[in-house]
Order: C-alpha cells, then sequence, then structure tokens
C-alpha cells in the first residue's frame, strides 16, 4: 500500500485574472489584514492586563482606551480578513477546499467564535463605565474566542500545507473533526503569531503614553508598559522563531539556511531588524519624547511583518511543490471588470477618508 | 468528486438554509434601515421631531450592533458553509465572479466605515454632514445588494453564461432572474426596514408609540403589498419554478406557502396596530414587535428555503438545465462517469491507495460521492427511509432511474456495476439484504389507489412515458382487478426485477388492484 496524494484538480473554469495578480492582491490584503488583527488580538491581552489594575488612574485611563477603540480594530481585522480569503480560495482552492473539509467542525466554529469575540469587545465598549467588573469578564472571554479563532487559522493553514497528510486523513475520519496537532509546525507557528500580536499590540499602548506624554499628561507609565512589553515579546518571537525554524520539514528549512536567496535574505535582515528593534524599545521609555521611538520601531515592526510574510510564501510555495501548481492555472482576465473594481476601490477610497475627514473637523457648534 | 465530501447526519442543505437562513434576516434590514434611518432624519430636522430625533439615536445604535457585527459575521459564515458543503460549487463561483465579489466588498467596507462613523457622530458632525453620512451608509449597503444579487441570482439562472460561446461575467451576472430577484430583495429591505422600527420602538414614551407604529406602516405595508407582482415576474423568468412551489418539491411548496402565509400576517397585524395605536399605544409593545419580527422573519426564512430549493437537481442551475450538480459534478463529467465509471474518477474515496474493497465497500464510496450531497445515512433526509426493508435488486432498479423518482435527484453518475454495489450496501444497511417482509414500509396506511401506485410500483415504473424506462400502463393492459389481485400477490414471479415487491396485504392488495384495472382501462 502506498500513500498517495490526493488533491482536487484545478477548476475548470480559468482564473479571472492572472496568477501574479491575484497574488498580489493577495499579498496586499493579507498585510492590510494581519496588522489590524494583530492589534485586535494582542489589544484584547493589553486591555486585560490594565483592566486587572483597577484603581490605578493610569491603567483605568488605558482600560478605557483599548476598550473603546478595540471594536473598530476588529471591524478593520474582518474586513480585510474577508478580501485575504477571497483570493486565498481563488488561487489555492484545491487545498485550501480540501484542508477545511477535514476541519470542517473547528472551522465552521470561527463563526460562532469571532461572533462572540467580537460582540464582547463590544460589550466592554460600551459597558465599562456601568459595569467595570462583568466589563473584564466579558472582555477576557472575547479574548479567549478570539485566540481561539487564530488556533483554529493556523491549524488550518498549516494542514493546508500538508497534502500529503490529506487522504490518509480524510478516510480514516470523514465527519470534519480533525486538527492539524501533530504537525511539528503547529504549536511554533501558532505561538510566533500570538506573541506577535502581543508584540505589535504593546507599540499600540506605547504610542498612546507617548501622545499623552507630548500633551503633557502622565503617560510615562504606558510607555515603559508598552515598550518593555514590546520588547520582552519581540525577544520571544526570536526564540519561537528559532523553534519555528527547528520544526519544519527538511526541504523548507533548507530553504532558509543558504537554500534560496528568497528565505535565507529576508531571514537575515529579519534578525537584524529584530536585534535594533529589541534595543530601540528597551531605552525608549527614557527619551524625552518618545513618539518618534515609538514611530520608528512600529516601522521596523512593519518591515519585519513584510519579512516575514515573504518568508510564508517561500514556505508554502515549497511546501506545495508537486501537489499544487499555480503556473498550470489558466487565466481569462476580465480586464474591463478589474478595471471596474479598482475605480469603485478608488472612488470607495476617497469616501472613507472624507469621512474621515469630517471627524477631524473641529466638533460644530451645537445647532439651535 | 473532486473534493473531499464532508460527511454530517445534520445534512449539508440543512446546514446551509440554518445559516442563509439567519444571515437574511439581518441582512435586507442592513440595506433598507440604512434609507429609513436618512429619510427619518431628515424629516426629524425639517419638523423639529426632537423625540423622534432621540428614538433615531437609540434605533441607530441598535442597528451599527446588529448589521455591523451580525450582520457581517453571519454572511462570512453562509460562505464559510457553502465552501464546506459544496466546494465544487464556490470554487466555480469564485472563478466567475472573483471581481464581482472584490467590488462587493468595497462596498462592504465603505458600509462598514459609515455605519460606524452614522451611529456615533450624531454630536459630532453638523447635521448636513450626518445626513450625508448616512447617505453614503446606504448608497454602499444599496450597491452592495446590487452586486449579490447577481451572483445569488445566477446560482438559479446562470442563463447564457451555460453555452461556452457566450460565456462571460456578463451574462453570468446579468442572468435572467437577475431584475425580477433585484425588485424582490428591494422590496424586502424597505419592508423589513419597516418591521425593525417595532423591534425598538417598544422602549419609548407612550406618546410616540403610535407615531412610529405608524411609520412603521408606512415602511412596511407598501412594499410589502407590491410583493406579489415582484413575485409574479421572477416565477415567470425563473424555469420550472411554478411548478415546484405549486407542489413538484412538497418542502418547497411548503416553504412557499410559509412566504404568503407570514408575509399576510405580518400585514394585517401591522396595519391594526398602526389604527389602533392611536387610542391605545400601549399595544405597541415588546410581545407585538416581536411576533411581527418573527412573522417578517417567517416570510423572508422561508423565501429564502424556497431559494435553496427551487435550483435542484443542480448547486448551479435549476431543473431545466444547469452547470453543477448538487453532487459536484458537471453534467458532462456525469456522462463520462456513466461510461466509465464514477470510482475510478473520485479522488476522494477509498481505495486509492490501493486497498482492495468489497463490493459493499465500493458501494458506499458511490454513496458517497453521487449521493451524500443531499442524503445522509439515518439524519435529514436519510436514504435508509428509503431503502429499508426493500431487496437489493428493487434498489438497483431505483438507482437505475433516480432521476425518474420524487426529488429531483440528478441522474446516477456511475456503471451499472457501481449500481449493483451501491445497491447492496444499501440494502445492507437494515441487516438484511433479502427482507422476509414485503416491501413497504411497515404499517403503511392504506391510501388512496393513486397514492398506493406512486409507492408501491413508480419506484420502478413509468406509468406511460413511451421513452422511459419500463412503462407500466402497457404491461397492465387488459388486466381486470380480479387478475390485478392475482398478479399482485406474485410479481416476484413474474419477473425477477420485482423480487421481494408482492404485495401481501389484503387492503392494499385490493386497493391498488381496483386502480390498476381502471387504469388498464383508460384509453
Ligand atoms: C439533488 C439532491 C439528491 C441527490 C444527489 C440524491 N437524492 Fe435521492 N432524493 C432526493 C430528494 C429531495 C428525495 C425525496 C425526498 C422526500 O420525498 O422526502 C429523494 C428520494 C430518494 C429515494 C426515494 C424515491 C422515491 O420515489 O421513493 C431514493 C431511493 C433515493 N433518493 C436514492 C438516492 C441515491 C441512491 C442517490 C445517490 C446515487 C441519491 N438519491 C441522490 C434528493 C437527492
Ligand atoms: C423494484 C422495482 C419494481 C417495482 C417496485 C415494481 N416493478 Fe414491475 N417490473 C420491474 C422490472 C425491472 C420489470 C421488468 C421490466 C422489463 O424487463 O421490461 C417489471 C415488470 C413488470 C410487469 C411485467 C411483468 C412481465 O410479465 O414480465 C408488470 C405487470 C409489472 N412490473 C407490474 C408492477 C406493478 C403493478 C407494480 C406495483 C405494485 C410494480 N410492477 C412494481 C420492477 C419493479
Amino acid at each position: 500500500m502506498t500513500d498517495p496524494i490526493v488533491v482536487p484538480a484545478i477548476d475548470a473554469i480559468p482564473l479571472p485574472a492572472p496568477v501574479w495578480l491575484l497574488q498580489a492582491f493577495l499579498t496586499l490584503c493579507f498585510v492590510l489584514h494581519v496588522v489590524p488583527m494583530s492589534v485586535m488580538l494582542g489589544g484584547g491581552f493589553w486591555a486585560l492586563v490594565a483592566g486587572a489594575r483597577r484603581g490605578d488612574p493610569a491603567m483605568d485611563a488605558l482600560a478605557h482606551r483599548l476598550a473603546k477603540w478595540l471594536p473598530y480594530w476588529t471591524a478593520a481585522a474582518v474586513t480585510t480578513g474577508v478580501a485575504t480569503l477571497l483570493f486565498l480560495q481563488v488561487l489555492y482552492g484545491p487545498v485550501f477546499y480540501a484542508a477545511s473539509v477535514l476541519m470542517a467542525r473547528p472551522w465552521l466554529s470561527v463563526v460562532a467564535l469571532l461572533m462572540a469575540g467580537y460582540y464582547g469587545y463590544y460589550f466592554r465598549a460600551l459597558r465599562q463605565d456601568r459595569n467595570p467588573r462583568a466589563a473584564l469578564a466579558v472582555g477576557a472571554a472575547a479574548f479567549a474566542a478570539l485566540l481561539a479563532v487564530s488556533f483554529v487559522y493556523t491549524n488550518l493553514m498549516t494542514l493546508m500545507l500538508a497534502p500529503a497528510r490529506h487522504y490518509r486523513m480524510y478516510v480514516a475520519d470523514p465527519t470534519g473533526a480533525w486538527l492539524n496537532l501533530s504537525d511539528p509546525t503547529l504549536l511554533p507557528r501558532w505561538l510566533h503569531m500570538v506573541i506577535g500580536a502581543v508584540a505589535l499590540a504593546g507599540l499600540w499602548v506605547a504610542f498612546l503614553g507617548a501622545r499623552a506624554v507630548r500633551r503633557g499628561e502622565d503617560g510615562r507609565r504606558l510607555v515603559s508598559l508598552g515598550a518593555r512589553g514590546f520588547a520582552l515579546a519581540t525577544a520571544l518571537e526570536a526564540a519561537l522563531g528559532g523553534w519555528f525554524l527547528g520544526a519544519l520539514p527538511a526541504p523548507q528549512r533548507a530553504l532558509f539556511l543558504g537554500g534560496s536567496p528568497a528565505a535565507t535574505g529576508p531571514l537575515l535582515l529579519s534578525v537584524l531588524l529584530t536585534a535594533s528593534m529589541i534595543l530601540l524599545a528597551w531605552r525608549l521609555p527614557r527619551r524625552e519624547d518618545p513618539l518618534p521611538a515609538v514611530v520608528a520601531a512600529a516601522g521596523h515592526a512593519l518591515a519585519v511583518v513584510l519579512l516575514m510574510i515573504a518568508m510564508r510564501a517561500a514556505v508554502r510555495t515549497e511546501a506545495l511543490r508537486g501537489a499544487l501548481d499555480l503556473g498550470a492555472m489558466r487565466a481569462a482576465p476580465q480586464w474591463g471588470v478589474i478595471g471596474l473594481f479598482v475605480a469603485l476601490l478608488v472612488a470607495g477610497l476617497g469616501t472613507v477618508g472624507w469621512m474621515l475627514l469630517q471627524l477631524r473637523r473641529p466638533a460644530a457648534a451645537p445647532e439651535s | 468528486m473532486n473534493y473531499p465530501v464532508w460527511q454530517l447526519e445534520l445534512g449539508g442543505g440543512l446546514l446551509i438554509a440554518l445559516v442563509a437562513v439567519t444571515h437574511v434576516f439581518v441582512s435586507h434590514f442592513a440595506v433598507g434601515g440604512g434609507l429609513f434611518l436618512v429619510l427619518a432624519e431628515r424629516r426629524a430636522y425639517r419638523t423639529g421631531d426632537a423625540a423622534l430625533l432621540s428614538w433615531l439615536r437609540r434605533h441607530a445604535k441598535f442597528f451599527a450592533l446588529l448589521t455591523l457585527v451580525f450582520g457581517a459575521v453571519s454572511g462570512v459564515g453562509i460562505w464559510f458553509t457553502i465552501g464546506l458543503v459544496h466546494p465544487a460549487a464556490t470554487s466555480s463561483l469564485i472563478h466567475i465572479f472573483v471581481w464581482g465579489w472584490a467590488i462587493e466588498w468595497v462596498f462592504f467596507f465603505v458600509e462598514i466605515a459609515a455605519a460606524v462613523v452614522y451611529a456615533s457622530t450624531w454630536d459630532r458632525l453638523d447635521r448636513p454632514t450626518h445626513v450625508a453620512v448616512g447617505w453614503i451608509y446606504f448608497g454602499a449597503a444599496f450597491m452592495s445588494l446590487v452586486i449579490i444579487n447577481g451572483i445569488l441570482s445566477f446560482m438559479f439562472t446562470p442563463g447564457d453564461w451555460l453555452d461556452p460561446a457566450t460565456r462571460s461575467f456578463g451574462h453570468g451576472f446579468f442572468n435572467p432572474t437577475y431584475w425580477p430577484s433585484l425588485v424582490l430583495r428591494t422590496l424586502a429591505a424597505v419592508a423589513f426596514a419597516g418591521l425593525y422600527v417595532l423591534a425598538t420602538a417598544w422602549r419609548e414614551p407612550l406618546r410616540e408609540r403610535s407615531k412610529l407604529a405608524r411609520y412603521a406602516a408606512l415602511w412596511a405595508l407598501p412594499a410589502t403589498l407590491a410583493g406579489p407582482l415582484a413575485a409574479v415576474l421572477y416565477l415567470k423568468s425563473a424555469p420550472g419554478a411554478l411548478e415546484v412551489i405549486r407542489g413538484a418539491v412538497p418542502a418547497a411548496a411548503l416553504a412557499f406557502r410559509l412566504v404568503v402565509g407570514c408575509a399576510v400576517a405580518y400585514g394585517l397585524l401591522l396595519a391594526a396596530v398602526a389604527l389602533l395605536s392611536r387610542r391605545r399605544p400601549g399595544i405597541v409593545n415588546l410581545p407585538v414587535g416581536a411576533a411581527l419580527l418573527l412573522l417578517g422573519y417567517g416570510s423572508i426564512g422561508g423565501a429564502e428555503l424556497v431559494r435553496e430549493s427551487i435550483r435542484k437537481p443542480f448547486v448551479i442551475g435549476n431543473p431545466s438545465g444547469g452547470y453543477l450538480y448538487v453532487n459536484g459534478l458537471t453534467p458532462a463529467e456525469a456522462e463520462a462517469t456513466r461510461a466509465s465509471g464514477l470510482l475510478p474518477a473520485a479522488r476522494w474515496v477509498k481505495g486509492k491507495d490501493g486497498a482492495p474493497l468489497t463490493e459493499a465497500e465500493r458501494g458506499a464510496e458511490v454513496f458517497r460521492v453521487a449521493c451524500r450531497g443531499c442524503h445522509t445515512v439515518g439524519g435529514y433526509r436519510a436514504i435508509r427511509r428509503f431503502v429499508d426493508h426493500k431487496p437489493v435488486a428493487a434498489i438497483a432498479t431505483m438507482v437505475g432511474r433516480l432521476d425518474k423518482l420524487r426529488g429531483r435527484m440528478p441522474p446516477f453518475p456511475g456503471t451499472a456495476e457501481e449500481a449493483h454495489d451501491l445497491a447492496l450496501w444499501l440494502g445492507g444497511l437494515d441487516g438484511e439484504l433479502e427482507p422476509q417482509e414485503p416491501a413497504g414500509a411497515p404499517g403503511a396506511k392504506v391510501a388512496d389507489g393513486k397514492a398506493l401506485l406512486q409507492d408501491k410500483c413508480l419506484a420502478c415504473h413509468d406509468l406511460d412515458d413511451p421513452k422511459g424506462s419500463n412503462p407500466l400502463r402497457p404491461k397492465v393492459k387488459g388486466w381486470s382487478a380480479a387478475v390485478a389481485y392475482e398478479n399482485l400477490g406474485k410479481l416476484s414471479q413474474l419477473n425477477a426485477g420485482m423480487t421481494g415487491m408482492d404485495v401481501t396485504d389484503e387492503r392494499e392488495r385490493k386497493v391498488l388492484a381496483g386502480y390498476l384495472a381502471t387504469l388498464a382501462a383508460e384509453k
């Protein structure tokens, strides 16, 4: 008996755009998704940290601010996530659908968990003044729900990359109850993502503090909480990254150890950036005006996120080699519709920009 | 066949219906409610109605919390669900309409931003700007309906897209039911904007409630009254839909009655509330509001169920033709697998690793690929209901003519040998391949002769259809009731294809014999 690699055939209907364009949109959407998603998840963590120290005015204020903004970050994460998933499915449909059917139950539970987390965040934002204790408890539950969502996502994203195991799993249990627990990369990859989110959201805390400092308010403690938290989480990230690298199957690991410049380069660069980012963040609280350093650290972090996405893509390409060949997909580009989309996208961004501008105008005098 | 089939005893179709019905409850309100909010806001400014304005703020907050979270996330839920239950169809739709969805996404994104801004800036923005944000919200929400409607109506009437010569985004999008379906959905959106007024009106002071009830009626009633007209247009452009709701598919007919019944009921109730509340504003209360919403929900949920069931045997298509059967095969693929075998072509079945399978095990795999799309073994639409206590030969005959049985099934997509394997497996589900009990559910009711004929004979016979396999009328030609009575007791001796089909219940045998004799005498 051999273990057959069973992968669904590429759809008979041609792609509605060239592969490179779909890849470009997939990457763009993913970048736009990763940031709010991380802030949403990691912010939930920091809101709990702040909320747990009730009575401390600085922490109360922080909890208040984070709670107010988390639903909006969630909206951004969901909106950009939908677009990412769309492009992911059109390109990687065969392995995506196969893996999601294997873990249908956990995957579908994402919908309920996300709704619980989202409403939980709203509940805290609306009720924290009236009922801080309940707000804290619900906030904790919401954070747990979103954490579970992230765990299911990592399961699917790793299972997708292991098509050689799909058939055996399916034959053994077709009821959609699988996770990808036996995959050695699962845990490091998930923790890498979660700790990364905590780090990024730590920068948000530092940013809030730095702005307060600028306004002459007492923001020092927030700056140091956020920046030190960021630095520690980032140091932990580096360790997790090593674990992740070690857990990769040999052919994928080899890419990062000189096998492919497109993987080794980003890895080296991100290690360097990480080191400088940690130093920058650790010393940041001592600055007179911490805001520029916070922004610089955020710039570093964004660069590292981009490098991570490049490395992620290298892993994906290698893992799917022989199973899914994007080059073999036919395309019949719908240029007219694509053009319409781009035009509407510009108009849509303009409209949202206009609304945000209205918000920045000084508040209108109350009308009679 | 191409993708693994999720084995779910709840039934994939039922799961989709459940998720879709929850989403649709909010999604139309998300559109119509936007229009309602701006128009009511303008009116409140014009008339200087402060009480109305303060209710609107609360209503807008409720609106935002419901549509931003529940509406958006349950919409994602539908997408997750169809990807799991019908991966082949989802993949096809995404390949055809990715840019349609991308455009819808632009509107979705503007809609979300506008809803957040609108609900939270009553004090921060000046009035014209706030109203403008409301218009932006409504424009974006309506446009996302305009887009998604193209994709949803395509699933039912792919129209010219089916023909490879005219296959294009535009033909798929502006398909035969695009416009009537857009009108219907728009009317539903407006009606729901009215009904949802009652979701928050009961918390207002008594003196405000009558006015709000009249608003609700003003919005919901005309749109509801116009509904039948649009429905007629829709059904006219939808092949086979009329027969379906007239009873060809019992579940759809029932769902259609639910639509009509609930719409009439909420219409009458709302009219009564609007009229009576002038005298007795107290009737605008929570139970009445809940009842109205529930009835509205019944009607729109029923419409969703109709939409889900009229496409059969296709997921993309309708009874008169389609692109993809519910089992994930295209008609061309089904044609090919009928000739050269389903299991060799299927990917996610046992035996691909070279493990030898018995006949019955092969049959189980055929069931997974060909039937699981609509049937479960013992859960929703259980196959056991149809095959238990039937002998293998009888089941094999039924499998061979699935597309002629009740249920609008696709033709069996496998070879004769696979049909036999499937029948063998199905026949063994009840633990007896050759049941000693005669066919027919135990204790079957003695209905009229026509129903008995349907139950006992038409699974394997057509009545007349000269082209269809196995027409019955010529076979019973010249039978008197006595001859029929005699023969019904020994069908298995008449032909081996009817092994186990003898009618032994005395009353059934008599009624059916009488009916057969009248059939034999006709024409
Ligand atoms: C498109 C969905 C669909 C598919 C695919 C499908 N069925 Fe059905 N089937 C139905 C429906 C609907 C009914 C009617 C159920 C009812 O009346 O309650 C039905 C009824 C039946 C009946 C009873 C028919 C009668 O007239 O008594 C049998 C037997 C049956 N199916 C067998 C199968 C087998 C075997 C397969 C796979 C080869 C299959 N079906 C595939 C939808 C489907
Ligand atoms: C399980 C499937 C099945 C059912 C149910 C069934 N039949 Fe048949 N019947 C057959 C097959 C197969 C033949 C053979 C057709 C042929 O070879 O042309 C047949 C043949 C016949 C014939 C011709 C027999 C001959 O002389 O060769 C008669 C009469 C007949 N059926 C009557 C009935 C009646 C009446 C009923 C309902 C009580 C019924 N059948 C139910 C499968 C069925």
